[in-house]
């Protein structure tokens, strides 16, 4: 009995000494701020390179940086268990695809930002972005989150090795349409017979069919402009555009372009058999780049579709503050900084120099195969426009982007902000129907008899009443102009 | 006799003790009480949510109620008959197949009498059991796989075509049931085999005397006498009937649209809900139903049973 | 009695033959997994999954070690919550169920259905992350990985049925020589059910083992990790990449250093065979198989 009270007394011991660990002292007048983001931050070197962070705001603006990284799958689990626990924490990464903003939103999660805070707190950050894109945050009139600067533009893009194009002889500046994409295809099945191909989206292409999503990413409901120039909305499942397309899918699929069978997972080293080596999605200047480095092999790139500047570009990349955050003006500050200090950027993005990477120009870098830091993407937090650029990159990158973000085409609904508080149930439904039948269809794996059960199951879930009722919230809108 | 004589010696200490020994038992208890009614019934409280239309901001004690509408909300979801259907269906297959295989491989063990097979096969089967589904899913990937999962393997060596599992749903049940039965065989099939174990031999011998084939004792001895722990533990999984495993469902299909169908159940799409569309209201409203529905069959089935034998009902 | 000889033996051999083949379909996805662990990529891309390592590499186990210095903190957590946590909960288990199989403890009939009653109501995620979080303070503190396991109902009533066994004899006459019950409960009721303790040890400690979903939530620090916790991050992360479903093209996301299918298999040897090995102590006190009982007691 005695030894076991002991061993009682023991474990106790090392039970509150351990729980002793959890807390950390706060320096007197320092601002703490968390910041929550969607990807996982590890390496040997993460502390350091946290350290080495919070030395620098803590010396120059006061502020102390909390960042938590949540791996990319359990994020939207973790942050709304979190909202609807009235968690207190000050920033978050939030967007159309992540960690929903609009539904954010409607539930009250985010602290409203007013012009006259962002003038104050955040005056670069705030005059860095066109009118355009802080009209496309709102919702009823009011800015809810800061937008990532990157690119904030949608237009259809095929990225493909460039190996295939060396191949086959194919120039990109062939390729226009999905059908050029079909030729170019057949070319290369002559030479590898045995890969899946491509891998291509529905959502990606809704530029490519002049279609514009409306609240929330392959939700029914899109916007098409009528020969009037008047917006329209409908359900996008049900036109002859994606009737076109799943047939286009199924047909690759028939010819061996791509895979008959549904990979789940399937993680086979990508270096060597090229799984899904074309890749059809959203244009991004410098994603050549980005996709040589992770696949190992060179890509190249080519955009075939208009650019359209709408709600979801730049909704696609925000970071929002907390009303549970007991600082919001830290948090604001917290986010000036991000933007405009180019040191604390970097760090947080590529880690130490010498270390992590080597720098082989003024502004860009050639990241270390022995890299102890995986950082956060730049586009997660704040703007991508001052941390370094990769080796492979074009120098002008931010340059390009600028560009592209101001010639594209601002959408003539940017700052309408549909509201779906009505919707719930059409919604909820429609999803699950989406969840169930998208994704086969999208890969060319279902047959027509699926595609019509599918537009059947919408229509019962409610669709119609989703596509009146946003057509009545536009035209109200509209006419508001 | 010993009573009387303490109780003449020190005439009150027997009482005295009586209620010490209530306060002694009753401090031992006070920890676990304790650990429940803040683990367990505090976070009760929150079933009101259910019956809010909750708002992140205003949160738990200050959202607008709104009386049953989360409820109809999700019963006339057009997904909730299939989630009933799927959630009763899975259950109603893992009580029966599970209790049929568990309550035959007790007996087989039980024939085999050889103690050093019994410990073999019984560690081997406890195996699975260990395994957290995360593993599990694992496992189930590595046979179903197409490109080079076994089964696939299996069957093109026969010169069949490969099956895509992951986006054909009809094959789900088969293989949850079974991947369900085969992690708990080991720990039910022991269950019943201490029941077994605690028949007296002297009963199947009278048995064999009189001529009593192996099926017959089987028959009218083995299975009267795990009547009450089959009774019990199905009383017990009733009660759970509207809930499941939530890592079974969700970790082995892989939250594969293609096999919603077929593997949605309530668990799964509680947690899908309120990670999608952040609708707590209604994903605490069919947390709610679930308790309720398990509370309202265990009461009745075990007014059943009572009815119709007393001993082998729960309460 | 020839015939019935015979008929004897051969039902045994069935029962022998179906065991067998039970026991080999929980055998063989261990192997399955082991061999797949020592296998190299190329060979299982080939040839697929096997029984047999088509030749011997370490090379799965190198890359996930090599990988992160994170599976050895998931170790030490997961070790140090199993230890601490299973031994607080037996403790308490102990403690709840022998007041609960007395019958003539007078709250008896009603603190059992107390604790039963949980088994069928549950307040759902959010109001226990409320008030986890909110108003136990045990966020990000290593607690919050150790109590919320530490009383389950189900290892009571489980143990509580093994009290039950020991004849009424044993601690009448102790109460008569004046013994405390706590003294009862430890010199006498718990030796004498070394069976149901282990029984309910072994639970505890699986169930602190496979523990991620409250990692999940209330730990943001990475050091204080799960072992299972890691192995589902590492997982979902594959899978939200490979299936791409950011609209945004990850840069800090290596496609190709992702763990494969052969370091996936060597994380779960990892994950799991610690416990295995565990068992392997365990295993004496399950010959005799396992008691249930009813909520009445």
């Amino acid at each position: 009995m005695k030894k076991f009270t002991k061993t009682l007394a023991g474990i106790l011991a090392g039970l509150t000494m351990l729980s002793g660990c959890g807390t950390e002292q706060a320096t007197e007048g320092v601002e703490t701020v968390t910041w929550y983001v969607p990807m996982l931050i590890t390496g040997n070197g993460k502390q350091e390179v946290l350290d080495k962070v919070n030395d620098i705001l803590e010396t120059k603006y006061n502020l102390k940086l909390d960042l938590i990284g949540i791996d990319s799958g359990n994020y939207n689990n973790k942050m709304q268990v979190m909202n609807a626990g009235q968690e207190e924490y000050d920033l978050a990464f939030t967007s159309h695809w992540k960690n929903s903003y609009s539904t954010n939103v409607s539930n009250g999660v985010f602290y409203e930002l007013t012009e006259e805070d962002l003038k104050k707190y955040a005056p670069k950050t705030y005059e860095s972005m066109s009118d355009n894109v802080w009209k496309a945050v709102k919702i009823d009139g009011k800015i809810y989150a800061v937008p990532n600067w990157q690119i904030q533009t949608r237009a259809a893009c095929i990225y493909t090795p460039k190996e295939f194009l060396d191949e086959t002889g194919e120039s990109l500046e062939n390729i226009k349409t999905l059908d050029d994409i079909t030729g170019y295809l057949r070319k290369v099945q002559a030479i590898h017979p045995n890969c899946n191909k491509i891998k291509a989206m529905w959502t990606q292409l809704m530029p490519y069919y002049n279609m514009i999503e409306i609240y929330e990413e392959k939700m029914p409901g899109a916007i098409v402009f009528n020969k009037e120039g008047k917006p329209e909305v409908i359900n996008q499942y049900d036109t002859q555009e994606f009737t076109d397309y799943i047939d286009l899918r199924q047909d690759w699929v028939a010819e061996g372009l791509c895979t008959d069978k549904y990979l789940p997972d399937s993680n086979a080293d990508k270096k060597e058999i090229k799984e899904e080596p074309i890749w059809v999605h959203v244009y991004s200047p410098g994603g050549d780049a980005i996709l040589s480095q992770s696949r190992g092999y060179e890509m190249v790139f080519k955009q075939f579709s208009n650019a359209v500047m709408s709600s979801t570009g730049v909704t696609a990349a925000l970071t929002g503050i907390s009303a549970t955050s007991k600082n919001p003006t830290a948090a604001l500050k917290m986010i000036e900084v991000i933007n405009t200090d180019a040191e604390v950027h970097n760090l947080l993005s590529y880690g130490i120099e010498g270390v992590d990477y080597v720098k082989t120009s003024e502004n860009q870098i050639e990241r270390k195969e022995e890299k102890t830091f995986r950082g956060v993407d730049n586009w997660m937090m704040g703007t991508i426009a001052n941390t370094y650029l990769l080796s492979n990159q074009s120098p002008t990158l931010i340059e390009e982007t600028k560009a592209f973000n101001d010639e594209a085409m601002p959408s003539p609904l940017l700052g309408f902000n549909a509201n779906v508080d009505n919707l719930t149930l059409e919604i909820s439904n429609c999803k699950t129907v989406i969840n169930e039948y998208l994704e086969m269809l999208d890969l060319g794996l279902s047959d027509d008899a699926k595609l019509a059960e599918f537009r059947a199951k919408l229509d019962e879930a409610g669709v119609d009443k989703i596509v009146s009722e946003l057509q009545s919230q536009i035209d109200e809108w509209y006419a508001a102009q | 006799m010993q009573e009387k004589e303490t109780a003449k010696a020190k005439p009150k200490v027997k009482k005295r003790k009586y209620r010490y020994g209530h306060w002694a038992m009753t401090a031992m208890l006070s920890p676990a009480v304790i650990f429940v009614f803040i683990f367990s019934y505090l976070p009760m409280i929150g079933l009101i949510i259910a019956f809010q239309n909750y708002k992140y901001n205003l949160g738990m004690f200050k959202s607008p109620f709104v009386g049953f509408d989360n409820f109809k909300f999700l019963v006339f979801s057009d997904t909730f008959m299939e989630l009933v259907r799927n959630t009763i269906g899975y259950n109603m297959a893992f009580i029966i197949f599970g209790m049929v295989a568990a309550v035959l491989v007790a007996v087989m063990m039980d024939m085999v009498h050889k103690k050093v097979l019994v410990k073999i096969y019984q560690s081997t089967m406890f195996l699975p059991f260990f395994l957290s589904w995360i593993v599990v899913s694992y496992i189930t990937h590595s046979l179903f796989q197409f490109d080079y999962g076994i089964i696939n393997n299996l069957i093109r060596s026969f010169g069949g075509e490969g099956i895509s599992f992951y986006s054909e749903g009809k094959y789900w049940p088969l293989i949850l049931t079974v991947v369900s039965i085969w992690k708990s065989i080991g720990k039910n099939s022991l269950v019943y085999y201490g029941a077994i174990l605690s028949i007296s031999p002297e009963l199947y011998e009278s048995a064999s005397l009189d001529g009593c084939g192996g099926f017959a004792k089987f028959r009218y001895i083995t299975l009267p006498h795990l009547k009450s722990t089959m009774i019990i533990l199905t009383i017990m999984a009733i009660g759970g009937i509207f809930r499941s495993d939530y890592g079974l469902f969700y970790y082995l299909p892989k939250d594969s649209g293609a096999l919603l169908d077929w593997v949605d159940v309530l668990d799964t799409y509680i947690l899908r809900s309120i990670r999608s569309t952040g609708n707590i209201g209604v994903s605490s409203a069919a947390g709610f139903l679930q308790s309720i529905v398990g509370f309202v069959l265990v009461v009745a089935t075990n007014y059943v049973v009572k009815r119709i034998d007393e001993d082998s009902s729960l309460f | 009695m020839i015939e019935n000889k015979f008929q004897k033996i051969l039902s045994k051999t069935i029962a022998n033959i179906i065991l067998i083949v039970v026991a080999l379909s929980c055998l063989i996805p261990f192997v399955i997994i082991i061999s797949a662990s020592f296998t190299s990529e190329g060979e299982i891309i080939k040839h697929g999954y096997g029984m047999f390592p088509r030749g011997f590499t370490l090379d799965a186990y190198k890359m996930v070690m090599h990988s992160s210095g994170e599976l050895l903190d998931a170790y030490a957590v997961t070790i140090y919550t199993t230890v601490v946590g299973s031994l607080l909960s037996v403790l308490m288990t102990i403690m709840a169920a022998y007041p609960l199989s007395r019958k003539d403890y007078k709250w008896q009939r009603i603190f059992n259905f107390y604790f039963y009653f949980t088994m069928l109501f549950s307040g759902g995620a959010v109001p226990s992350y409320i008030l986890i979080s909110n108003y136990l303070n045990l966020k990000n503190n290593i607690l919050v990985l150790i109590l919320p396991l530490m009383f389950n109902v189900w290892n009571t009533f489980l143990l509580r049925t093994y009290f039950q066994q020991i004849p009424s004899a044993m601690w009448e006459a102790a109460e008569i020589d004046g013994a405390g019950q706590f003294k009862i409960l430890f010199q006498i009721i718990v030796p004498m059910s070394v069976t149901g303790v282990a029984t309910i040890l072994l639970f505890v400690m699986l169930a602190y083992w496979n523990e991620w979903y409250l990692c999940l939530m209330y730990m943001s620090n990475e050091k204080v990790i799960t072992l299972q916790f890691y192995l589902s991050r590492v997982l979902s992360e594959i899978e939200d990449t490979v299936n791409n479903r950011s609209g945004t093209i990850a840069m800090n996301m290596d496609v190709s250093n992702l763990p494969n299918e052969t370091a996936r298999m060597a994380m779960c040897v990892l994950a799991a065979g610690p416990m295995m090995f565990v068992f392997m102590f365990f295993q004496k006190y399950f010959t005799k198989g396992l008691n249930v009982g009813s909520v009445k007691g």
